[in-house]
């Protein structure tokens, strides 16, 4: 993401030197890079910090066959529970993610499409003991830094879906807080160019 | 519709830094060819190398670009009693006339001590011819 601003910055300077005729001098050029390098730095810290994003995120499936009897249920599709989806965020914005906050969620198998979703609930504990406890057993728990966060994808397109991806599906999730909504459509832009590089190959 | 307009601004994006890759190419050259390098095609061949390794030898076409100055003489030279006769600033431009009457009389002076030297050639020559003769 922090990549994607840097080059669209770059792209844009490019652009706008060759269609304006700026020469290159040795103010133009200092004044393009070190501006650069403060207004995206300061882009990314405040876009981290208001409205943060992750791709430390993975749909789980607690598959649990709610009919005990097989043999019974012959003709019956097996009933699962619906998957949970949870993203991992940096404690620094724990206090900007509250219940009910708009977010969303794209996902590596979906190139392209954004979902919206909603902030169930802010997990306060992995594994552990407690109503807010993770939901299901996360093989990756353990390494994850960050703040576990139980995310309710609402976007009704999403439904086609829902029942076919993978039990672990990799994603990037964005919440957005109540401050600076004027710059939420900057991380929605940054989102969507994320996932329209989903339909490429990851080279990182 | 913001995702079209995400895509657009990625083809966008695309296209300007592939166009500002190549923009840079030339840049080194141009330095070279404005001090008159004696490298200057190899810094344009090298520059357009550089863009299939993404540009990772372009910072140092600049260095080599600009290691030359055409004018480029010893300018931070100290004098002192050490220093060697030959080591010495040029000394002060003289003026024109003056020059001209300084070439002057140091062409009389060698032409004079030509005609000394070519008259004890001469001189030395018979001397070892008679020598050999009465050998």
């Amino acid at each position: 993401m922090e990549l994607l601003i840097v080059l669209a910055y770059t792209s844009i300077c490019i652009a706008v030197f060759a269609l304006l005729r700026i020469p290159l001098t040795r103010v133009s050029v200092p004044v393009a890079s070190i501006g650069g390098i403060i207004l995206t730095f300061v882009l990314v810290q405040v876009l981290n910090f208001y409205h943060p994003y992750t791709n430390a995120s993975d749909q789980y499936t607690a598959a649990r066959p709610i009919a005990s009897d097989f043999a019974e249920a012959g003709a019956v599709p097996a009933t699962i529970d619906e998957p949970h989806f949870v993203a991992w965020f940096n404690q620094n914005s724990r206090f900007r993610i509250v219940d009910g906050a708009a977010a969303e969620v794209t996902f590596d198998s979906i190139p392209g499409k954004v979902f919206t979703a909603r902030v169930r609930a802010v997990l306060s504990t992995r594994n552990g003991y407690g109503e807010q406890a993770l939901p299901f057993d996360s093989p990756t728990a353990a390494e994850q830094p960050g703040i576990p966060v139980l995310i309710d994808i609402t976007d009704p397109r999403f439904r086609i879906y829902r029942a076919d991806l993978p039990g672990v599906s990799h994603a990037r999730a964005t919440i957005y807080g109540g401050n600076l909504q004027q710059l939420a459509v900057l991380r929605k832009t940054l989102l969507r160019m994320s996932a329209w590089l989903n339909y490429l190959s990851p080279i990182a | 519709m913001l995702e079209y307009v995400a895509l657009g601004f990625l083809i966008f994006m695309a296209i300007s830094l592939l166009f500002g890759a190549i923009a840079i190419v030339g840049i080194p050259h141009g330095i070279a060819v404005e001090r008159d390098h004696p490298h200057q095609d190899a810094i344009y061949y090298a520059g357009w190398v550089s863009l299939f390794t993404l540009h990772a030898a372009w910072p140092l076409l600049w260095v080599w670009a600009a290691a030359y100055r055409e004018d480029s003489r010893p300018k931070f030279v100290q004098i002192n009693e050490n220093t060697a006769i030959n080591d010495k600033a040029p000394a002060e431009q003289v003026d024109d006339h003056e020059a001209d009457a300084d070439i002057t009389d140091s062409i009389t002076l060698l032409r004079h001590r030509f005609e000394v030297l070519k008259d004890r050639i001469e001189r030395i020559e018979n001397a070892i011819m008679s020598a050999s003769k009465a050998a």
